[in-house]
């Protein structure tokens, strides 16, 4: 795991060498500044050893796969075949073969070595990736847990005993028959020979086949060495740029096992995209970009997964750049991303968007009729950077902020008896209104001890009682990382495996909490259900042993709030990130996985570079976005970036959450007193969620789980009908008539506006809302009906 | 090896019948994700799902025991029905002329008895068709049907539960679908003459022409703003405030849900009660389009007989749960107070009195109008009753056997299926079904493709009834 971590700082890293905004030009004619070959020396050892080669012209300094175009020659000795530049191993020696390729030649050295001696098939190291490629062994096919048809595989071969015995004992021993491998059912119904529910998987041509084939051939030998596959190796790697003449490449895979040993993986590896609109990849490996995108080419094998992300350009007619100059780096590298893929930002928002917008997240309150006026009178040019500075030292900052926090920690009454969900939630509330950095309030949660009244934090492990939870819980809140698959198999999409899952649960097997205390008790272990292996702590260093008086969970946070953790700053700053801007870099925002890429990398790490830098400053950061152009952008899109929603060129449109909607209605009605003098009656201030029908219905959060998902964001029928025909409304809507009552039309008109709206009413919005007052039928429903229809506006109802 | 499913998954999911929008968004139908050729087996449009929750006693109503040990043996006769060789207790004597509709499974278990051994967790169980606990929970099966199958009615929801009440917060779930797809609850008793579904008819105070004029007030002021018109989500609650709109205006919204277009002569064939009017109300939905509603009666204290207010006294909780004075003529409250505490004993009028007439009313009149050709009727519960009585003249709980009723959309009529001992305990039969086998019965009849798996959020496939198979005898 930790060197997949580093793997992908690394790939972060090289981000930033996308920043080039031109495109590739030329045509395949044309003859390449020069070319490359991968690797630079072939060495093949066995009789079925093989090694891909990938052939790269550049063009213009940009990289075109010319891998299957490229003619080698100069072969007299002909020790290898070829195919798609897959070297395999024919006779033993040595030659240097000659490869031509866009007007430009570069010799390969190759040896062959071995191709006299026997070569079995490895059960561990092919047969079962082999499974796993030709999706034999995935959740919805023999993976699954009863898997399908009677016949079980461990999910991509996490559990190779069990496979082993399932393969060769189980079915009456047909699945291989050594007599006629032919007339196994593990190739006969692959192959459509006999009925298969899942369809073809197998052809005679396939790698696949030729291994399954073999293996039988040669007595399905299910051998399990100790060795282990200790890490794979992907070319090319980092970030990869494709275009409309450069639009392949070929990736070649190599695993590196426990003994030293190395193999060309490329033809029993999986392959997946996670944006097939950007670009696919075939069986072999080849990259075909399709339309303007991204995406992460995941690369499986066993348990290892890493992921390669390709940028797919496509030049638009007449698209010109015309943003004019950032006013800090977000904006910068935000910017870059758009001109490289070619959408227009849109421009930046009126002073009435932004006041409402940054009242709305920062504070989760409109800003009143009168809060709107002053700031649109205001004329000063900073105007914007003050009223956010006032509204972070707002006490309704620190609750509403407090609220998100505390929804993925399932602060309610429920679990926190006898007062201490309040206690909880006031200690998150007054973290925020200190500005604890970040680190320190991570290291306060996952360390607390002690009796949960004195010291609220400790009821971090009061509300998740077992280990499971607790361990699923940190990862999600802290790592940005969904390891709840890895309880009982290997992540399906990432490299957790069973072995980090209980070796996280070690970190809290010796934490015990009742009701009133957490304590630590000297004993406790977590053990792989599977192997029965004792898991040594989580974040321990290779070597160091832990004393038994030793709090696990200190080194645990040590490695947790280090810098260089690839996770966790990244982690804040993109929930952060995706509080202002309603979505995140990376999204889900607790899905964090090589598979599942941020979709602006180099911004990612600025801000985590930035908040680390500051002390883990979550105002300092916010202050930051709401300062950039970016935050600031209008929800308004132009045709360029109309379809655009991933990469921030324009604010986005999202409904007002439960919390904010309630009391946007009872400000609007003027139904609820100042905040400073019932805070306790506003929903987005409150400890814990209220739940009544009204804001359940808008998505509110029981608080049962970590993940931001529980909280419901689509809009649903009942949400409609609530809207439309609910009481709570409807009743609040009514009681509006005891403040607006006696203003005069006009005053009332523009009050109404600028209180839901924080804008005046137009002309035309002005005329029809007077025309309805004057109606004079009942002066009292008619305020009712008009102060119901604006809250029934989408204006109203969304965010913008 | 594409996993579509992360696709899917990423997008917004809008919920709630709103036909082809829906379906086109959610990719949840069988449409979107590759439909499997139409079984033969596919015979329901529609189900309907009679839950009498609680635990309903099996020897006293569908599997009679007239060789039990006199002790322990229902007081309650056994009689002959309308089908040859099929018997039930007296308690169900109008149904028992309606028996040539029914199967009647009497080899029905809980394999793993501490699963669904509570009434929370059983009635979890039915609601969901799976086993609660296992690492992801299934939502109700009512939800899992809207989902895949969208609506028949756009203007009524696509899954309703009469009534539905707080006490199914717990049991009844959506899950991991989107919220739309949760089940509306019709609430209050529809035996209530001044009754209405909260936010389904129109507020107190506002009549239809306010209405309209507020909504046309609505529709001058809600002009959008900039770049509204490209908001995905935006868009969608435009969309489902017409929805929402037109339901609460369009006739047929409200004349599905309003009992007073009945006949008095049918309202009376069901029973002036609270279970008669919810039965008949779950059969106005059933014809006017819902595809999936389910009745979960639960009598309340103060509900409604022969059309007028009725207090049944010590009848707190109502339900089948009968651990005190199974055959009381009244409450089951006993000396110093029993787990059994509250209901009414199973032969009187609020328990199998009202039960017997709105099942036979509800039968009959579905055969009469022609919905039992495409709508599937289960008669369920979440488990069944001791074969002994108790020293407190109650059954206690029992999942080794009990009996689900099936009728309509092919159910064979006057069939019964499988066989219990000579006291009601325990299965002889070679067959023997579970919650499972009736939730993939249900999905099969329908003809959703359980091959094809929900997704949860996370993108683990989730198969519908995985540990289930489709009862055979209800295919013949």
């Amino acid at each position: 795991m930790k060197l997949n971590a580093f793997a992908f700082v690394l790939s972060m890293g090289l981000a930033s060498s996308l920043a080039a905004p031109v495109l590739a030009s030329g045509t395949t004619a044309a003859i390449a500044d020069k070319i490359e070959v991968y690797p630079q020396t072939v060495a093949l050892r066995s009789k079925r050893d093989c090694r891909q080669v990938v052939v790269t012209g550049y063009f213009h300094g940009l990289p075109r796969d010319l891998t299957r175009t490229a003619v080698f020659s100069n072969r007299p000795r002909d020790l290898v075949t070829i195919d798609n530049g897959m070297m395999r191993a024919a006779a033993n020696g040595t030659e240097h073969i000659r490869i031509t390729a866009s007007g430009r030649t570069i010799d390969l050295p190759v040896s062959v070595s071995g191709v006299q001696d026997p070569d079995p098939v490895s059960f561990k190291f092919e047969t079962l990736p082999v499974l796993t490629r030709q999706g034999c062994s995935t959740g919805s096919c023999h993976g699954a847990p009863h898997g399908k048809g009677g016949f079980v595989l461990s999910l991509f071969g996490y559990n190779p005993q069990m496979d082993r015995v399932s393969l060769t004992r189980d079915g009456l021993t047909r699945r291989v028959d050594l007599m006629q491998p032919a007339d196994s059912l593990i190739i006969k119904k692959p192959m459509l020979e006999l009925p298969h529910v899942g369809g073809k998987r197998l052809h005679r041509q396939d790698e696949g086949y030729r291994v399954l084939f073999n293996w039988i051939s040669e007595g399905a030998y299910a051998e399990l060495p100790a060795t282990e596959c200790s890490s794979i190796e992907v070319y090319p790697k980092g970030e990869q740029r494709l275009g409309p003449d450069a639009a392949t490449r070929q990736i070649s895979v190599l695993a590196h096992y426990s003994n030293g040993q190395i193999r060309d993986v490329t033809r029993i590896c999986a392959f997946d995209t996670s944006s097939a609109s950007a670009a696919t990849v075939d069986s072999l490996g080849y990259v075909t970009g399709h339309s303007r995108g991204q995406t992460a080419i995941s690369v499986r094998y066993l348990d290892k997964l890493l992921s390669v992300h390709f940028t797919m350009t496509e030049p638009t007619p007449g698209f010109k750049w015309n943003e004019p100059r950032p006013t800090n780096d977000i904006d910068r590298l935000v910017n870059e991303k758009l001109q490289q893929l070619q959408y227009l930002p849109s421009p930046v928002c009126s002073d009435s968007e932004f006041v409402r917008r940054v009242y709305l997240d920062l504070t989760g309150l409109l800003p009143s009729a009168d809060q709107t006026r002053d700031f649109l009178a205001d004329n000063s040019p900073d105007k914007r950077v003050r009223v956010v500075d006032k509204l972070l030292n707002s006490e309704e900052y620190a609750r509403f902020w407090a609220l998100k926090r505390a929804d993925l920690m399932r602060v309610t009454p429920n679990r926190l008896k006898e007062g201490r969900a309040e206690l909880y939630s006031d200690w998150i509330v007054d973290s925020i209104r200190q500005n604890m950095p970040y680190d320190r309030f991570a290291r306060s949660l996952v360390t607390a001890s002690g009796d949960t009244k004195k010291s609220p934090a400790a009821c971090y492990f009061v509300a998740i009682p077992t280990q499971e939870e607790r361990t699923e819980m940190t990862a999600e809140i802290f790592m940005g990382s969904r390891v709840e698959c890895a309880r009982c198999h290997n992540h399906p999409f990432e490299n957790w495996t069973m072995r980090d899952y209980y070796s996280i649960g070690a970190v809290f097997a010796r934490t015990q909490a009742d009701d009133k205390m957490v304590r630590l008790a000297s004993t406790g272990e977590a053990t792989n259900p599977t192997t029965g292996e004792v898991m040594a702590p989580f974040g321990v260093q290779k070597g160091v042993k832990l004393g038994d008086g030793d709090d696990r969970r200190v080194t645990f946070a040590d490695w947790l709030v280090q810098p260089s953790n690839p996770y966790f700053a990244r982690v804040a700053v993109n929930r952060i990130w995706a509080s202002l801007m309603g979505r995140g870099i990376v999204e889900p925002i607790d899905d964090f996985r090589s598979s599942n890429p941020p979709s602006n990398g180099p911004l990612l790490d600025h801000l985590a570079t930035e908040f680390i830098h500051s002390g883990y400053d979550c105002k300092a950061l916010i202050q930051y976005i709401c300062s950039s152009k970016t935050y600031q952008r209008s929800a308004g899109t132009n045709a360029s970036n109309r379809m655009e929603d991933q990469l921030f060129s324009h604010a986005r449109v999202r409904m007002l959450t439960a919390e904010q909607l309630k009391d946007a209605v009872g400000q609007v009605t003027h139904t609820l007193p100042s905040p400073t003098v019932a805070r306790h009656r506003y929903a987005t201030e409150a400890s814990f969620p209220e739940n009544s029908t009204f804001t359940q219905t808008f998505g509110q959060p029981e608080r049962t789980s970590s993940c931001a998902c529980e909280r419901q964001t689509a809009p649903t029928l009942l949400q409609a009908l609530e809207l439309l025909n609910g009481g709570t409304l409807y009743t609040m809507a009514g009681q509006s008539t005891g403040y607006y009552f006696n203003l005069p039309d006009d005053k009332l008109v523009e009050d109404l506006y600028l209180a839901a709206l924080s804008r005046k009413p137009t002309e035309k919005e002005a005329s029809i809302a007077r025309g309805f007052l004057k109606r004079s039928v009942n002066r009292n429903s008619e305020i009712t009906d008009l102060v119901w229809s604006l809250l029934n506006t989408r204006e109203f109802i969304f965010q913008h | 090896m594409r996993h579509d499913h992360r696709e899917i998954n990423r997008r917004n999911f809008l919920g709630i019948g709103l036909g082809g929008v829906l379906t086109a968004v959610t990719g949840l139908n069988p449409a979107a994700a590759g439909v499997a050729p139409v079984s033969a087996n596919a015979r329901a449009k529609r189900v309907l799902v009679l839950f009498e929750q609680g635990g309903v006693s099996q020897i006293d109503t569908w599997d009679p025991k007239p060789e039990a040990p006199v002790e322990h043996r229902s007081p309650f006769k056994q009689i002959g029905t309308a089908a040859d060789g099929m018997y039930f207790t007296e308690l169900l004597s109008r149904t028992a002329k309606v028996a040539n509709h029914l199967t009647v499974v009497r080899c029905m278990t809980q394999p793993t008895p501490g699963i669904g051994n509570s009434h929370p967790l059983g009635s979890q169980y039915i609601y969901s068709g799976e086993a609660p606990g296992g690492p992801v929970e299934l939502p109700d099966m009512s939800s899992i049907i809207a989902a895949r199958m969208g609506t028949l009615a756009p203007y009524l929801p696509s899954n309703i539960l009469v009534p539905g009440t707080d006490e199914q917060a717990g049991a009844s779930r959506i899950g991991f679908l989107p919220p739309g797809f949760a089940v509306f609850k019709t609430g209050g008793s529809p035996a209530d003459p001044g009754w209405r579904v909260p936010n389904l008819g129109l507020a107190a105070g506002i009549d239809e022409r306010r209405f309209k004029d507020r909504h046309d007030l609505l529709n001058s002021l809600d002009v959008g703003y900039l770049g509204a018109a490209h908001a995905r989500d935006a868009d969608a609650m435009h969309a489902l405030m017409e929805q929402a709109a037109d339901m609460l205006t369009n006739p047929q919204t409200r004349r599905a849900f309003d009992l007073s277009t009945e006949t008095a002569a049918t309202k009376e064939r069901y029973g002036l009660g609270h279970r008669g009017q919810c039965y008949l109300l779950a059969r106005k939905l059933i014809e006017s389009g819902v595809r999936a509603v389910t009745v979960d009666v639960r009598e309340p204290m103060n509900s409604y007989r022969d059309g007028r207010p009725i207090s049944y006294s010590g009848g707190s909780n109502m339900n089948w749960d009968h651990h005190d004075a199974i055959y009381s003529t009244s409450h089951t409250n006993i000396p110093n107070g029993g787990p059994g505490a509250g209901r009414f004993g199973i032969g009187t009028w609020p328990m199998m009195g009202s039960t017997d007439q709105a099942f036979s009313a509800l039968i009959e009149d579905m055969h009469q109008r022609g919905l039992l050709a495409d709508t599937l009727v289960c008669f369920v519960t979440e488990f069944g009753r001791t074969p002994r009585v108790n020293d407190r003249q109650g059954r206690d709980h029992w999942t080794s056997a009990f009996s689900f009723a099936f009728a309509g959309a092919g159910v064979p009529g006057g069939q019964v299926v499988g066989a219990t001992d000579r006291d009601g305990g325990y299965i002889t039969s070679s067959n023997a079904y579970t919650i499972e086998d009736y939730a993939a019965t249900v999905y099969e009849k329908l003809g959703i493709d359980r091959s094809i798996p929900l997704q949860t959020p996370i993108g683990k496939p989730s198969y519908l009834a995985s540990k289930g198979k489709p009862i055979p005898e209800l295919f013949a």
